[in-house]
């Protein structure tokens, strides 16, 4: 039949009326369902009708573009799941929960790991929760020659990892969240079993909302962004830009009580990690074992922004035990936006090493009562830990800082350790240690102890002016005063300190009358390649009334 | 003439139904004929079905004496590495809930598919958001589905915060993502707490 046209019209409109009611962006169904109900009494077909009922089942399928693998909600799966398949960039292939309720879980009791997503490429994992594993939580790595890409991550719980080992091959890459090309390190964790030839990273790889706690392993949220084989040749691998992961973004996740690091990104490049909260890392009972855990940070890596993140109460069995850390062998690195309270040693660090760390921003960051730790069990010997300043600035080995540029932040010191200070500048003199090109500009030092500064007996070649330096317990003389400096005047604060936990805060933002107020400078001023952004950290505008404030807050 | 009319039926049909969609919402608007609440006025007043298993129905006015938190979310955004001020704004607010709900402040999610641009979830639906999101039980959750309180509101984009004081007055309001910083300032005061550290 051939509709005439008014009344073809009159059908289009009843059509467009009906789909005006269609949710928006909804689209039709691409791929198939499967169901997973680790509760039900028997092992189905994967329907909803007929769930599967054991991860053995789960494991033995193989997924296509489009297609959803669905967990029923309120129940718990146990043993490890092991996923290898594989959507495309417009059909992602999708873990999910249904139902209603409590998250659907992976319970890997005796597992080495609960989850591992292996040579997996356009897979989104979500709604889960991950626990009791032995090694990892969940582990993402290859064992094929091609980059996997477009890896999601979303509302996962991934939590209680512990009972495994740490071996030379699997310490630092092992914990609750670990992406790790290449790592083929099962069963016994001290070989693998690949092909090694350095194609595999990650690339376009998003974590976001992943609460991750709780591991006697290393690490809450970790990236080894290039693929580990059997010849310990990662140090020298780690740098080369062609094999680096890319592109990976961890954001909005929390991370507490791990062994090792919080979240950490090694041998990377276009890395964001930002919106993240990370306490009590690093709390391995001494003596350390393998060491050097931080909150939040990266190391050799590139084009790298850590912003508007919460990193605190972070400790060490041996050294380090900061918030933040952009390490050696990092290039285009920025520290932004971030809060940094009580953590043992160092709020932000900025180390080089055998080679340069070059431009390295940290601006607009408050950081208040760290250093709270003096000394560490070094193989029985206590120790001094170094770095309990605010900032830990720190070369050795031949290390290279090339425009460390740290300008508008704020500093509360209380620390009362040997090397308690802003700054502890730690250059090793070993042969080949340098600096050149950095600032320090535009800080509000709020100091609780008289040694404001902290060591300033290598000053290295840093520009350090238009900073405000305020001891609360009487006048401080700096031995190199700077010509614009600010000095034993009441920065008029709206409070001192910090609060023991939560976002950002109140203080340090400064009061009508500060001395802070317009007393700053541009602090980008004849640094090639250097922008000042567009706000402080309490979101103002800058510069307000046409001359930039000292400290991470612009008044006016 | 008959085509011209179920044209004209067709269309009526659809607007029908669309009204009544959009009227069949659960919430019920009491006050805030104003349509947007602004700051120094007193916010409207709304009741909505609480998002939990266990029932129950969230009324605004119920928490008069209480500072309250009161946030329009998309609780489907879909993370991206571009970041969804929607995800990041309920990590901003479960961290202030932490913080000052033991000082009394009452924290309220309120889905807002409208300003979205999304279809509104089911309530079972936003039960699972706030297990996704390990909401603490204080945190309130309730839908807008006809986009009721969303009109009332004014909210013409997510996320969109206000801070309400204890007699429910409207002191803070943020069309766009807020900052910690700036919606700590915004509480402190209503809850008793100073603006100085521990």
């Amino acid at each position: 039949m051939v509709l005439r046209k008014p009344r073809a019209l009159a059908a289009l409109t009843v059509l467009a009326g009906l789909l005006l009611l269609l949710p928006v962006g909804s689209a039709l169904a691409v791929g198939t369902s499967y169901y997973v109900n680790c509760a039900a009494a028997t092992n189905g077909n994967g329907t909803s009708a007929s769930p599967w009922n054991n991860l053995t089942t789960v494991n033995s399928q193989t997924f296509a573009p489009g297609d959803s693998l669905l967990f029923n909600r309120g129940t718990t799966c146990t043993g490890s799941f092991v996923f290898s398949s594989s959507g495309t960039s417009t059909n992602r292939i999708t873990i999910d929960a249904y139902g209603t309720g409590a998250l659907p879980a992976i319970d890997g009791t005796g597992q080495n790991r609960a989850v591992k997503l292996l040579d997996t490429s356009y897979v989104t994992m979500q709604n889960m929760e991950v626990k009791n594993s032995k090694v990892w939580g969940i582990l993402v790595t290859t064992d094929h020659d091609a980059p996997a890409v477009g890896i999601t991550l979303e509302n996962l719980v991934v939590h209680h990892v512990t009972g495994g080992d740490y071996t030379a091959m699997s310490a630092k890459w092992t914990g609750l969240v670990v992406f790790a090309p290449g790592m083929i390190v099962e069963p016994d964790m001290t070989k693998g079993s690949g092909t090694y030839d350095r194609k595999s990273y990650f690339s376009n790889v998003l974590v976001d909302n992943v609460q991750a706690y709780d591991t006697t392993l290393w690490a809450g949220i970790f990236v080894w962004g290039v693929q580990i084989d059997q010849d310990f040749q990662w140090a020298k691998d780690c740098v080369n830009q062609a094999i680096q992961s890319r592109g990976i973004t961890i954001q909005n996740s929390t991370v507490h009580n791990t062994y090792g690091d919080g979240i950490a990104q090694f041998c990377s490049q276009n890395g964001t990690l930002q919106n993240d909260v990370v306490y009590q890392s690093g709390m391995q009972p001494s003596p350390e074992t393998i060491g050097t855990p931080v909150g939040l940070w990266w190391w050799s890596s590139e084009n790298m922004l850590g912003q508007l993140n919460e990193s605190y109460d972070n400790h060490s069995p041996g050294v380090d035990g900061g918030g933040y850390d952009i390490d050696y062998g990092s290039t285009n690195s920025t520290m932004e936006y971030n809060y940094g309270h009580e953590n043992s040693t160092y709020c932000t660090s900025v180390f080089g090493y055998s080679g340069a760390t070059t431009t390295s921003i940290v601006r607009y960051n408050v950081c208040a009562g760290d250093g709270t730790v003096h000394t560490y069990d070094k193989n029985g010997t206590i120790t001094t830990m170094p770095g309990d300043s605010e900032i830990y600035v720190c070369t050795w080995g031949g290390g290279k800082l090339v425009n460390t540029w740290i300008y508008n932040n704020t500093f509360y010191i209380n620390s009362t350790g040997q090397s308690a200070g802003l700054i502890n500048f730690c250059n090793s003199g070993q042969g080949g240690d340098s600096e050149s090109g950095g600032i320090f500009k535009n800080n509000l030092v709020t100091s609780a102890i008289p040694n404001v500064l902290g060591d300033v007996g290598t000053l290295n070649h840093r520009t350090r002016d238009y900073n405000l330096y305020y001891y609360t317990g009487g006048t401080f003389t700096d031995p190199n005063p700077e010509a614009h400096g600010i000095y034993n005047q009441n920065p008029l604060v709206n409070g001192f300190g910090y609060d023991t936990t939560g976002r950002p805060t109140t203080q340090w933002t400064l009061q009508s009358g500060s001395p802070a107020i317009n007393h700053g400078t541009n602090a980008c001023t004849g640094l090639s390649g250097c922008t000042v952004g567009t706000r402080d950290f309490f979101g103002n505008a800058i510069p307000l009334g046409g001359t930039f404030d000292i400290g991470a807050d612009e008044a006016q | 003439m008959r085509t011209r009319r179920w044209a004209i039926a067709g269309l009526a049909l659809a607007l029908l139904v669309g009204i009544a969609a959009a009227f069949g919402a659960r919430q019920s608007d009491r006050g805030g004929s104003a349509g947007t609440a602004v700051v120094g006025r007193a916010a409207p007043d709304f009741s909505a079905p609480l998002a939990r298993q266990a029932g129950g129905t969230f009324s605004l006015a119920a928490e008069r004496g209480h500072a309250v938190l009161l946030s329009f979310l998309n609780t489907q955004a879909e993370a991206s590495a571009a970041g969804d001020p929607s995800r990041s704004q309920i990590v901003f607010l479960k961290s202030m809930n932490t913080q000052n709900h033991p000082h009394g402040l009452r924290t309220v999610i309120v889905d807002a598919p409208a300003a979205a641009g999304v279809a509104a979830p089911s309530h079972d639906a936003l039960i699972n958001f706030a297990f996704d999101w390990g909401l603490d039980p204080s945190i309130a959750v309730v839908g807008d589905a006809g986009g009721a309180i969303e009109r009332t509101y004014g909210i013409t984009k997510v996320p969109t915060t206000l801070v309400l004081d204890r007699r429910g007055v409207v002191r803070h309001r943020w069309n766009g993502f807020a900052l910690a910083a700036q919606l700590d300032f915004a509480i402190r005061p209503l809850v008793g707490r100073g603006l100085a550290g521990s």
